[in-house]
């Protein structure tokens, strides 16, 4: 319904149109006798038209009309009088009025018209609030456009509108571009050629540079459409700036460039690993490899890992892949192309390549650094079991935080456990002998202070109750000052060094002693044999006393045919230094007395090489030479003895062997001498010789035995043994001298002569008797008549000859016989074979 | 003891010692006893000429057509001999051992069911003209092929005429070594057990 607001001064007159606008209820009618109250109604309600006389008494209908509009109140307006008046009308009009309706007519067709009138007016308002609406929503879209938008007439190309996006892209206001030609702002290339209105084309979208006011110009992508604006054609020309967009592009190009170059120039190859092959590989990688990069990214990348870590670093990568748990870092093997073996360190991560996942990795060349690493754990280990094998300990005193560190070894030469030290100086100090530490201490204070080196020696109080002797060493590291930070030093154990120190003192002591007391004469003589030094003992042996013979020759303690002999040794040996092996001479006693002394000497040298003298002893062998010449002549004996003669002391060491023992039982003088008589006794023969050799050993005389003994081959030998004691000078017994002989031969005989004897006894006895028992039964048969002289003389026969195969036999025993055993005396062996 | 043909049943080569005197008695008997019982016998003899063997036999009433001799002394002592006889083979003297192995590969092989049994006659002659070292392998020679054929085998020998290495060695070739105690002995064995 439509609500009409009637504006009149006459009441009837309002009536009356209210009857006629309401009568078919499509208009509300309210009804206002005066402008002002009209316009009160007008400020609270709203209708859709007002409808006015325009001869009211204070107000005209046209100053109601332009008070209305004046308050921006746009309802349409219609004035409805009596008055005709051309003016009036022309005003009413101008003022913003609708309709000027003249009553002078029929009222009947002046409401109708009214009417009409009314319906128009509002359907024209309402259709220009819907333009003014589509046209507000127009702009604001228009103008809330990112994208610039320029209307442009199609026929002249003048732009004739432009939203401020455009205007922002292009840097001006909209009267610096509207009116205007597009091929001045936009397209200058295309002037007559215009792809919409020149080329035909509906729809142009292109790249374009877009002229700035300032001169410049900038990327846009431009759309153009022409479209039908009201009753015109006009170009709607939308262009997006692409200046961010081709910025973000150069910067991702840049972006691409940087990190190209930077995969190229890195120091580590980086490789992407996808579905098992590569998919992008660096320089690195080409050299690392010695592989090319085409056939690196067309090779499955296991081939390049060395076969011992190839199954590990494979089931890292499925694992990675697939989104499980493996280390992103570790140190595995390549086998480049040459074979060579390359260690590396790779850092992997999962990255997404081509939509798919695949890994990223680094590798590092770590060659070297393994070969670093090995050398110096083969230092470490070389230092370590230096430092172990000679049993050195390392400590290091921190002098900033007062702390002590000891090493395995400190620990073990102190006895002491890591717990009860607790890197204290004090338990060092502890451990000290309490007599040295007073004076450790203020040698280790004195190092510190720069004053002396710490090198020393000290006494330990293990907590087993041993007391050990240190050597210490340390140094001192001070910073620029000059303030000591630290301090490293190493101790050992030069206990056992401190035992032989004491030994070797003692021992001096001991040869000091034995020199003297010895009844050998011991000497040192020059280069020429000018005595330095004599022991007492010659004093006993030449009646000299020592100063007596020092300072002179010692070939003039020599008898006169034995001086030269003695003087020319010496000169022979300057220059050629040689030991003096038991040098026999003649030498004058200081009594005139001649004695045989026995001397020897070994040349001696100062440091630097050359011969200082002779270091000699000599001695009397006078007695000696005398019972030599018996001892040669029973030594001779035993030595050309085919009996092995062996003599042994009475714990059954072998002191003697003989060539003849050489040959029966195999081994040589060298390998029997000193060793126990018993290895070449057979088990089963040692109880019975120890009996027998006890009772020797008493003294009891013991007839020989015949025994074995096993020879070196492992073979048996028999022998004929005879036992008897050897005795010292005093009668003691102190050995035992066992004399073998060789039973082999004698047994070999015995043997020949056992099948002899029993081959004879074979071969010849039985024959005999069968021989004689068939001729008993021929015999019988003859007697008995029961036989032809033919069987007769047959079986004679046969037993002639059986009698002649004996003969034959028997001679051919007596061949072997005679020719097999040359003991046989030749006169039998001649006997026998005839 | 006396031989028993039964002895060969469990004891297939059997070791005969017996007195020199009584080695003929001996061997007829046990030729005797074979014969009897189902053998055929072949017979080296170093002792007896094959003549004398078969009149021997025949007055023992032996079978003759169980005899074979391979006879060793015949023509070494220049005795007469008999061409082609199929009865006998003659040897050239008691020493060839390779030709009386011969005579006894050529005879050894049984007929089926046929029992046979080689006997020889005597060790203690044959070592009168070979060493016992070549006797005792031709011994092992010998049993080895009658076991291989299941042949029964006799070898006669002197009682005590083997010296004990030859003996211990005939004794590891045979299975069973029997003593032929003569009449008298056993006669005399009786008496004193009687006494007692």
């Amino acid at each position: 319904m439509l609500s009409v607001l009637l504006v009149d001064d006459d009441p009837a007159l309002l009536e009356i149109a209210r009857t006629h606008l309401a009568k078919n209820k499509e208009m509300g009618v309210d009804t206002a006798q005066s402008a002002a109250e009209a316009l009160e109604k007008l400020n609270v309600v709203t209708y859709d038209v007002v409808v006015s006389d325009y001869d009211m008494p204070i107000t005209t209908g046209i100053e109601f009309l332009k008070t209305l509009r004046s308050s921006g109140n746009l309802t349409p307006f219609i004035i409805f009088t009596g008055k005709g008046q051309e003016q009036v009308a022309m005003d009413a009009i101008n003022n913003g009025a609708d309709f000027y309706l003249i009553r002078a007519g029929d009222p009947k067709h002046e409401f109708i018209d009214l009417t009409h009138k009314i319906r128009k007016s509002v359907k024209q308002r309402r259709a220009e609030i819907e333009i003014r609406e589509s046209e507000e929503r127009l702009r604001k879209l228009l103008y809330s456009l990112p994208s610039g938008v320029l209307v442009i007439d199609a026929e002249t190309h003048i732009i004739v509108q432009a939203n401020p996006a455009a205007l922002l892209m292009m840097g001006a206001n909209e009267q610096d571009i509207t009116g205007n030609s597009c091929f001045e702002l936009v397209c200058p290339a295309e002037e007559s050629q215009c792809p919409i209105t020149d080329l035909g084309q509906k729809f142009e979208s292109s790249e374009r540079l877009l002229l700035r006011n300032d001169g410049t110009s900038i990327p846009v992508l431009i759309s153009v459409a022409r479209i039908t604006l009201g009753n015109r054609q006009v170009l709607v020309e939308t262009f997006t700036d692409l200046s961010a967009q081709k910025e973000t592009e150069h910067e991702l190009q840049k972006s691409r460039e940087k990190y190209r170059h930077l995969i190229e120039q890195s120091n580590e190859a980086i490789v992407v690993a996808q579905d098992g092959v590569l998919r992008l590989a660096n320089n690195k990688a080409v050299e690392f490899t010695g592989y090319s990069e085409q056939e690196l990214l067309s090779m499955p990348f296991p081939v390049l890992i060395h076969p011992d870590d190839r199954a590990m670093v494979v089931d890292h990568y499925n694992e990675r892949v697939k989104g499980g748990e493996a280390p992103s870092r570790y140190i595995f093997r390549l086998q480049p192309k040459d074979g060579s073996t390359r260690w590396v360190e790779l850092s992997v991560s999962v990255i997404d390549w081509d939509r798919q996942p695949a890994t990223l990795n680094f590798l590092t060349d770590i060659t070297d650094r393994k070969r670093t690493e090995e050398t110096l754990l083969q230092l470490t280990d070389r230092l370590s079991l230096a430092t172990r094998a000679g049993g050195v300990g390392i400590w290091e005193q921190d002098l900033i935080k007062n702390t002590l560190t000891w090493d395995d070894q400190m620990f073990s030469l102190y006895g002491i456990t890591r717990e009860v030290f607790g890197g204290a100086y004090e338990t060092w100090q502890g451990a000290i002998h309490p007599d040295d530490r007073q004076r450790c201490d203020a040698e280790h204070q004195r190092a510190l202070r720069g004053e002396t080196n710490y090198n020393t020696e000290f006494r330990i109080l293990r907590p087993d109750g041993k007391t050990r002797s240190i050597r210490a060493l340390a140094l001192v590291q001070r910073d620029i000052s000059g303030k000591p930070l630290r301090m490293v030093g190493t101790n050992w154990d030069i206990t056992g060094q401190k035992k032989v120190e004491r030994e070797l003192h003692e021992s001096r002591e001991n040869y000091r002693t034995m020199v003297e007391e010895i009844h050998d004469m011991i000497w040192l003589s020059d280069t020429k044999g000018l005595l330095k030094y004599v022991s007492p003992r010659s004093t006993t042996l030449l009646g000299y006393q020592p100063e007596e013979m020092i300072g002179h020759l010692f070939s003039e303690f020599i008898s006169l045919e034995d001086t030269k002999s003695v003087h020319n040794i010496f000169e022979k040996n300057f220059n050629e230094p040689e030991e003096l092996h038991l040098i026999e001479t003649h030498s004058l006693r200081k009594d005139g007395r001649i004695i045989i002394l026995e001397s020897s000497a070994v040349p001696y040298y100062a440091k630097n090489g050359t011969l200082v003298g002779y270091r000699g002893v000599s001695r009397d062998i006078t007695e000696i030479k005398k019972s030599g010449e018996l001892q040669s002549l029973l030594a001779a004996i035993v030595t050309s003895s085919d009996d092995a003669i062996v003599g042994e002391d009475s714990h059954h060491m072998v002191t003697t062997w003989n060539l003849g023992a050489e040959r029966i039982y195999g081994y040589s003088r060298e390998e029997m001498v000193g060793t126990d008589s018993y290895r070449i006794v057979p088990e089963v023969e040692k109880d019975a010789l120890h009996n027998i050799i006890d009772r020797v050993l008493q003294g009891e005389p013991v007839e020989h035995f015949n025994t074995f003994r096993v020879k070196k081959d492992g073979s048996l030998v028999e022998i004929s043994m005879s036992l008897s004691p050897i005795l010292d000078d005093h009668g003691h017994i102190i050995g035992i001298a066992k004399i073998a002989r060789d039973l082999t031969k004698q047994r070999e005989t015995e043997k020949a002569l056992l099948a002899y004897i029993s081959e004879t006894a074979m071969r010849l006895k039985i024959p005999v008797e069968l021989i004689g028992g068939r001729l008993s039964e021929i015999q019988k048969q003859v007697l008995a008549g029961d036989v032809t002289p033919e069987e007769l003389h047959l079986q004679l026969q046969i037993q002639v000859r059986n009698t002649e195969q004996i003969v034959s036999n028997l001679r051919e025993l007596n061949m072997a016989i005679s020719t097999g055993f040359s003991t046989i005396p030749e006169a039998y062996q001649d006997y026998l074979k005839r | 003891m006396r031989f028993s043909a039964d002895t060969l049943n469990d004891n297939r080569i059997v070791l005969l010692l017996a007195d020199s005197r009584k080695l003929k008695q001996t061997n007829t008997a046990v030729i005797s006893e074979l014969t009897r019982n189902g053998y055929n016998v072949l017979i080296v003899s170093v002792t007896l000429p094959n003549i004398v063997v078969r009149r021997t036999y025949e007055a023992a009433e032996i079978d003759l057509a169980k005899i074979y001799v391979v006879d060793a002394v015949t023509r070494y002592s220049d005795g007469p001999t008999v061409p082609n006889d199929p009865h006998c083979k003659y040897i050239s003297n008691p020493g060839n051992l390779t030709d009386i192995g011969i005579a006894i590969t050529e005879w050894i092989k049984p007929l089926p069911g046929e029992k046979k049994c080689l006997f020889v006659d005597d060790i203690s002659t044959m070592l009168l003209y070979s060493p016992s070292i070549t006797i005792s392998k031709f011994i092992h020679f010998i049993t080895n092929k009658l076991r291989l054929f299941d042949v029964a085998g006799v070898f006669l020998a002197v009682e005590k005429g083997l010296d004990p290495a030859l003996f211990s060695q005939i004794s590891t070739f045979t299975d069973l070594i029997q003593t032929i105690e003569d009449d008298e002995k056993q006669k005399a064995l009786k008496e004193n057990l009687s006494a007692d």
